[in-house]
């Protein structure tokens, strides 16, 4: 294997520089994508691994976190993705009748009133209705919301045209609005 | 712009900051004078905010990490070793190649199978190995009593003992095969040098792996059979394996009572 980009000592400071402070966000990625903590740190060290042997291939002054994101998305796609989790809801209709029968339970935790903008404790609310999203909305909200890429580094991550980025954010954050409103109602925090 | 083609169109992107700047005047231009979209585009900034600060996070596990960082070491001291020898590519080393801290065997397990060389009958016994006494010697004191001289909570821990003395931080994963790790030693060898030996047990056996200093050891003859650059033994009625690290400087010696088939086959994963 011969090494391109420097030495392998300077390659490895780098890649601790420059990769490895990603390393919670693309373990939190891995965590979602794979649904247990096994499988994660199997995407999480295949993906470090190939970023490290690929290292030189990252443009310096380009947003590494995308770049990291998006060696994580391919080898999920390649390889890592189990038939045997559950699987969300695949569709908008779907997703409101998962919603619906999650508000008529009522098996939401509880905790203090606040208001739906102040969205104080509302954690389970929103990993609950993260986790009904159909998986491409979701996924397209987080990279947006959480890891803070713009639509045109989500659409290298994701491999997909910049407008079905901009069409699933704002479907899937439709459909997020519509499920915290509901549960917010639920709770008494809201009136409808 | 009327609010549908405002909120179906531009309010997501607007919330993002994803407008071009003749969109934005565009907008903002109808929020000044439609109170209902502006209590709609605080409700999307609030949805946004809200995924961005409830989301679950999760902190990678130390064990995750230190493995990523073992996996990483192993690139390293494979690159090394191919710049000097040029062959770090031989498949023997590709399971310390996509090792974690947790050797993964049974996952190279079907790969290496095509690398079975079944020897024939007439093996030549291996002759009298230093390496292998030494490890043989510890083997049967630990099988009495191990106590551990390294940190031993975590296989982190044990990585990281070895690692700061410079000795490799690669354990293997035995857990697929039914072993639980005991811990870890750290222990001078007659010759002065240093050597790790970490133990396993299982509930039909136990395994000692020894890393020690290679001074330029060759594979001894007699291996009963090779597999992905493991050479397993039949040493003194014992099963023993032998690898080398791919940084070509330290030797690792897997020892077990088992016979030898049942032994391979608690290396290489129940897969097989
Ligand atoms: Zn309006």
């Amino acid at each position: 294997m011969a090494l391109k980009g420097g030495t392998g000592d300077d390659r490895r400071k780098r890649f601790e520089e420059e990769a490895l402070p990603h390393l919670d966000a693309l373990y939190t990625m891995a965590m979602r994508l794979a649904r247990n903590p096994d499988d994660a740190h199997d995407l999480l060290q295949e993906t470090a691994l190939r970023a490290y042997r690929f290292f030189h291939q990252f443009e310096v002054g380009t947003n590494c976190r995308a770049w990291l994101l998006t060696i994580l998305f391919n080898n999920f796609r390649n390889g890592y993705r189990k038939t045997s989790r559950e699987q969300p809801a695949s569709t908008a209709e779907d997703f409101e009748h998962k919603i619906e029968i999650e508000s008529m339970r009522g098996n939401h935790a509880e905790s203090n009133p606040e208001t739906l903008l102040s969205g104080r404790g509302m954690e389970q609310e929103v990993e609950a209705a993260l986790g009904k999203l159909p998986e491409e909305f979701c996924e397209a909200l987080l990279l947006v919301d959480v890891e803070e890429l713009s639509y045109q580094e989500i659409s290298g991550v994701l491999n997909i045209p910049i407008g079905t980025v901009k069409s699933r954010v704002s479907r899937g954050r439709a459909m997020l609005r519509e499920a915290l409103t509901e549960y917010a109602k639920e709770r008494g925090i809201i009136r409808s | 712009m009327d609010c549908d083609t405002y909120i179906d169109r531009y309010l997501s992107a607007h919330v993002d900051g994803e407008l071009s700047g003749d969109e934005t005047r565009a907008v903002e231009k109808h929020l000044a004078g439609c109170a209902n979209c502006r209590v709609r585009y605080a409700e999307e900034r609030a949805v946004k905010a809200m995924v961005r600060e409830r989301a679950r996070r999760y902190e990678t596990p130390v064990q995750v990490r230190g493995s990523i960082l073992a996996a990483l070491d192993a690139v390293d001291s494979g690159a090394r070793a191919g710049d000097r020898a040029g062959h770090a590519d031989r498949p023997g080393f590709s399971v310390i190649r996509r090792a974690r801290l947790w050797l993964p065997v049974a996952l190279a397990a079907a790969a290496m199978f095509a690398f079975v060389m079944l020897h024939g009958g007439n093996v030549p016994p291996a002759g009298a190995v230093p390496a292998f006494d030494s490890a043989l010697e510890r083997y049967e004191i630990f099988n009495a009593h191990f106590v551990p001289n390294v940190p031993s909570a975590s296989p982190a821990d044990i990585s990281d003992a070895y690692l700061g003395h410079k000795m490799p931080g690669l354990l293997w994963n035995l857990q697929p095969s039914g072993y639980r790790l005991v811990g870890g030693r750290l222990e001078r060898l007659d010759d002065g040098s240093l050597a790790a030996f970490t133990f396993y047990r299982g509930e039909e056996g136990t395994i000692l792996c020894a890393f020690m200093k290679a001074h330029g050891m060759q594979m001894p003859e007699g291996a009963t059979q090779i597999v992905a650059g493991h050479n397993y033994y039949k040493y003194k009625g014992y099963s023993v394996c032998l690898s080398y690290y791919p940084r070509g400087d330290f030797i690792c010696v897997l020892v077990s009572r088992k016979t030898m088939p049942y032994f391979i086959q608690d290396i290489l994963g129940s897969s097989l």
